[in-house]
């Protein structure tokens, strides 16, 4: 059994280590009890550092690529053409055109760690990624006399869709007549069609109280600390009555 | 007195750094566990597969659909295929690499299949926090001679689930029915399975 001396001075410390938690998890915990009637549970986060730390960008950074007459566009890794969510992209957008014969055309839309095939009515073909030995990370595509170049971190590489082969080049070699799919700003009435999207799915106080109730916030490693804290929360209240009941005895 | 209290309080520190060390190990699942490339050496260590591609025609996205419970996301899957001409059979040799979500993230499954029959299943990338005891030989090999019972293609054995991992078995499982399904298709009533390459199936 622990001398009581040295109970009272871990009981002290465990105290002073679990005080911010208690006052953190009070204070998150009073605000969720009363998230209708504060407004939590439909104002939505606007600050990009809060949206950060859900790897939201801010609507106003969406990246867009031209495509014919219309953009494909990408924020928080969703992918849309015009205003229509059409996938999920693994990586940043950095590219997209038209590929292929008049009787077959391909859309092309290339993110940093795969490039996603489209049909013309944009139905996903496939995705080619790294199970296919894709050269990462793609930083941009163009066309070489209709022939798909892809620019990547390890270098210039001809692409075969077909035979998925992938062959490097010297950079003077392609660049004399590649045509690069460049970025671009959509008109402002896309801009505000994509933010209404994007809003839809909005990060509100509520849930980032809850998140931070719960450690969420810090992702994986948080719920395990927060699980940590209530585990010390438990030996402080044993300790306690312990302390507490020798106290009386003596 | 004092060296007891001593004592009690290294034990109490070790404790503590115990609680703190253990308390994470179960989010230590996610990674990837086998390339792409050790994965199709393995499966065609004798003879060099060619890459094709399967068409998925309306009747296949149906049968997609039976199998996985939501619509496959494309139009077309590629795979890895080989003839064993060793074998007296003459057997076809075919490698699959799916991607298939267990909860939220998706599993990167690598499954190869000979005869009618699979020889290995792999796990080549984990991405979720939990049920990556999937990886584990003892679940994969689970899978190995497993075929398709018709009528409701379903596996001619069943697989031992794992307590915790339940979402992650059960998409490795229905990523093996599709894979049978998908060789039967190729390997067998070419026709059916919609096989040539047509640039105006949209």
């Amino acid at each position: 059994m622990m001398p009581p001396e040295l109970l009272k001075r871990w009981h002290g410390r465990m105290g002073v280590l679990a005080a911010s938690f208690v006052l953190l998890l009070a204070f998150t915990g009073l605000c969720l009890n009363h998230v209708s009637s504060w407004g939590f549970d439909t104002k939505a986060l606007r600050s990009p550092g809060l949206l950060a730390l859900y790897g939201m960008a801010d609507v106003g950074t969406v990246v867009s690529y031209p495509l014919a007459d219309a953009y494909i566009s990408e924020s928080n890794g969703q992918l849309f053409y015009q205003a229509k969510a059409i996938d999920g992209c693994e990586g940043s957008l950095v590219g997209a055109l038209e590929f292929g014969s008049k009787t077959a055309p391909l859309i092309i839309v290339a993110c940093e760690q795969e490039l996603l095939l489209f049909s013309p009515t944009f139905q996903l073909i496939e995705k080619v990624g790294a199970a296919f030995s894709l050269p990462v990370a793609v930083q941009r595509i163009g066309l070489v006399d209709d022939e798909l170049l892809i620019d990547t971190s390890g270098g210039l590489f001809f692409a075969d869709l077909n035979a998925l082969s992938w062959t490097a080049v010297e950079e003077g070699d392609a660049s004399r007549s590649s045509q690069w799919s460049e970025v671009a700003q959509a008109p402002e009435i896309l801009r505000l069609a994509l933010a209404e999207s994007i809003d839809r799915e909005d990060i509100t106080y509520e849930r980032l109280l809850l998140d931070i109730h719960s450690g969420r916030i810090l992702g994986e490693w948080g719920i395990y600390l927060v699980d940590a804290m209530a585990l010390l929360f438990m030996l402080l209240a044993i300790s306690g009555l312990v302390l507490w009941r020798k106290g009386r005895k003596v | 007195m004092k060296s007891a209290m001593k004592s009690e309080m290294k034990q109490f520190k070790q404790a503590s750094v115990l609680m703190f060390c253990l308390l994470p190990f179960s989010v230590l699942g996610k990674g990837v566990y086998m390339t792409p490339e050790a994965f199709l050496a393995e499966s065609f260590s004798a003879a060099q597969p060619l890459i094709e591609s399967l068409w998925l025609t309306d009747d296949i996205r149906d049968s997609a659909k039976q199998i996985l419970n939501h619509a496959y996301p494309g139009l077309r899957i590629r795979y890895w295929h080989a003839s064993e001409k060793d074998s007296e059979e003459g057997s076809q040799r075919t490698a699959w690499i799916m991607n298939e979500v267990g909860k939220t993230r998706p599993i990167t499954i690598g499954i190869t299949i000979v005869g009618d029959q699979i020889e290995r299943v792999r796990i080549l990338e984990f991405r979720e926090s939990r049920g990556a005891e999937v990886r584990m030989d003892f679940f994969t090999r689970q899978f190995v001679g497993l075929s398709l019972q018709p009528p409701k293609s379903q596996l001619s054995e069943s697989i031992d689930g794992i307590t915790g991992a339940t979402l992650s078995v059960k998409a490795v499982k229905k990523t093996a029915r599709f894979a049978l399904f998908l060789h039967q298709l190729v390997t067998g009533d070419e026709s059916a399975a919609g096989e040539e390459v047509a640039g105006e199936k949209w």
